[in-house]
């Protein structure tokens, strides 16, 4: 097979072409090894790649006698950098690590690895996964592949970039207010943020806890449900981690045919451009034509969600920050007069971007005693109604549906001084954090200018399984990732 | 809600940051507009539920000693270390 061939195939196609002996796994790896050297200069998707660990860690999988036991065994897979990896650095896109390597794997690499999985480098983002464009890296703006001056979305859009590119067929990311879904709409892939604690986070730098996440990016829906399947279930390790039950596949027609989708009527509005409202509303009927009923719903409290999340978000985030003080890991300030103060202080000042300091600064104000209540006790409030708000609708509805992003991706630069307006292009993503429940991206349509449009499908908590049956069916229908590719 | 340059200092100081005076400007201007959106959920009718964060589904892990990385782990990664210990400037003359 050739290696164009190679690069094209999904996980499974990988999996199961290496068990038949289509191809050997050397083939695979060259084939992604050679692909990543040609593109990853031009998109900037990558902090990290090395041919000598991906070596290391072929010799180990060419040892084993029954490949067939590992369910991703040869797959590369590439990891966000806020995700712990032992035997490569781990910077969070963040000068204040730069260099810094983990004594330990994340519980998600670690299951990565016993399915036979290579972890093939570490992905670029948005400093701590603060950012929807992922121009607030240290090392960098990731470009599109779709567009190479416009944005992949962010905060995982290296992951997205890459996988979009083929240059591996699944990237790790992690999404506190949407950060897989939005670069996966953004360049056209596939994301799915579980149900918070059904992924274990033990490993992932913290942004906001309550809200963060770690899910597959990938260009199928079964490429998602296998990763998914690999890295979910219970770890000790994490204190919120779920004891989840067992997730049995229904029958995919029968379960689609006359289950009731509700569209979120404040997700449709003026605030979405042409093409996006086109292609959503092409979206929903094809659902129709599944069997499903779709209808309108409110969800007033979903238009507060942003308010919420930037007090929420950024008042863990300036607790969780606390710990880059120069002292046990990370970037320390050299001056040699330096009093412990000034060193917590400098340290922290030359370490962190601009962003990241705006966000600790939301923060602490949003925590601080005399503001407390007006600020981070009225978001905690919001929050709750905005559950109990999502918990009635899915009393009545089996899945709520949205365009992922209201735009298109953007130009590098075009929002990049104005962050009120880059918080807003989450407005569709964000209450899926805030209320803890499961919700996937994929492809729906491509705007005239040719720029990928996503759509968002949320189920209740626990209900990945029948959300993966929907989109897969859906994605069947569609065949998008068969028709459009992008020419990087 | 209005931002002054001495509540950008103050918010730096609690933040343990060190701030230019340009950048005490810029982050006045952006936190100034942030914190005004945000004030829109005064218009939410707050509810008699008691907002404690915590999630429904999830629960407590019971508190057990476990093994971790033992100290000659853990300072590998320090910029300066002394042994087992983390060095730090002298603070007691």
């Amino acid at each position: 097979m050739s290696s164009t061939k190679i690069s094209s195939l999904s996980a499974k196609a990988i999996v199961s072409g290496l068990a038949s002996r289509s191809f050997a796994l050397d083939d695979v790896i060259a084939t992604f090894v050679e692909r990543t050297k040609k593109v990853w200069p031009v998109l900037n998707s990558h902090v990290f790649f090395s041919e000598e660990v991906i070596s290391k860690q072929v010799d180990a999988l060419k040892k084993t006698s029954n490949p067939e036991a590992y369910p991703l065994f040869g797959v590369p897979i590439l990891v966000k950098d806020n995700i712990c990896t032992m035997d490569m650095p781990t910077t969070c896109g963040s000068k204040i690590l730069a260099g810094y390597v983990p004594q330990y794997d994340a519980t998600v690499i670690s299951r990565l690895r016993n399915a036979g999985a290579v972890i093939f480098g570490k992905t670029n983002q948005d400093e701590f996964a603060m950012g929807s464009s992922n121009e607030n890296s240290a090392y960098g703006p990731v470009k599109n592949p779709w567009d190479l001056e416009r944005v992949p979305g962010g905060s995982s859009g290296g992951s997205a970039a890459a996988v979009a590119a083929e240059l591996v067929p699944v990237a790790l990311g992690s999404d506190t207010g949407g950060s897989i879904r939005q670069p996966a709409s953004f360049c056209g892939v596939v994301g799915l943020k579980p149900t918070y604690g059904a992924v274990s986070r033990y490993g992932l730098v913290a942004y906001g806890s309550s809200l963060d996440c770690i899910g597959p990016i990938t260009r199928s829906v079964e490429d998602a449900a296998m990763v998914f399947d690999v890295i979910s279930g219970h770890d000790p390790k994490d204190a919120t981690s779920l004891h989840s039950g067992s997730r049995e596949i229904p029958n995919a027609e029968a379960m689609v045919s006359k289950k009731r989708i509700g569209v979120i009527s404040e997700l449709i509005g003026t605030g979405n451009d042409l093409d996006t409202i086109h292609s959503f509303k092409e979206a929903v009927i094809e659902l129709k034509a599944l069997g499903a009923v779709v209808e309108e719903v409110s969800l007033p409290e979903i238009e507060y969600s942003i308010a919420m999340y930037y007090l929420i978000a950024t008042a863990e985030a300036s607790s969780n920050l606390a710990r880059f003080d120069g002292i046990r890991f990370g970037h320390r300030s050299s001056d040699p007069t330096q009093s412990l103060k000034e060193l917590y202080l400098n340290s922290r000042s030359e370490g962190f971007g601009k962003e990241v300091k705006q966000r600790i600064m939301l923060g602490t104000f949003a925590l601080s005693s005399g503001y407390y209540d007006a600020y981070y006790g009225k978001a905690l409030n919001a929050r709750e109604q905005l559950k109990s708000a999502v918990k009635r609708l899915f009393s009545q509805y089996d899945f709520l549906i949205s365009p992922t992003s209201p735009t298109t991706a953007f130009k590098i630069g075009e929002k990049i001084a104005d962050p009120l307006s880059m918080y807003l292009s989450d407005i569709g993503t964000i209450a899926a954090n805030l209320a803890g429940i499961p919700a996937i991206s994929i492809p729906c349509g491509m705007s005239e200018s040719r720029l990928p449009i996503g759509l968002q499908i949320m189920a209740p908590w626990n209900q990945e399984t029948s959300l993966l049956q929907l989109a897969g069916m859906y994605e069947k229908k569609l065949n998008w990732s068969e028709r459009y590719k992008p020419n990087v | 809600m209005q931002i002054d340059a001495h509540m950008v200092a103050q918010v730096a100081k609690l933040a343990h940051l060190k701030l230019s005076s340009e950048e005490i400007v810029y982050y006045q201007n952006h936190l100034e507009s942030i914190l005004g959106y945000v004030q829109q959920l005064d218009k939410m009718a707050q509810s008699q539920q008691v907002a404690t964060g915590e999630s429904e589904i999830q629960s407590e892990r019971e508190d057990v000693k476990c093994p971790s990385v033992g100290a000659e782990q853990a300072v590998i990664q320090a910029p300066d270390s002394s042994g087992t210990f983390f060095q730090v400037p002298r603070i007691i003359e």
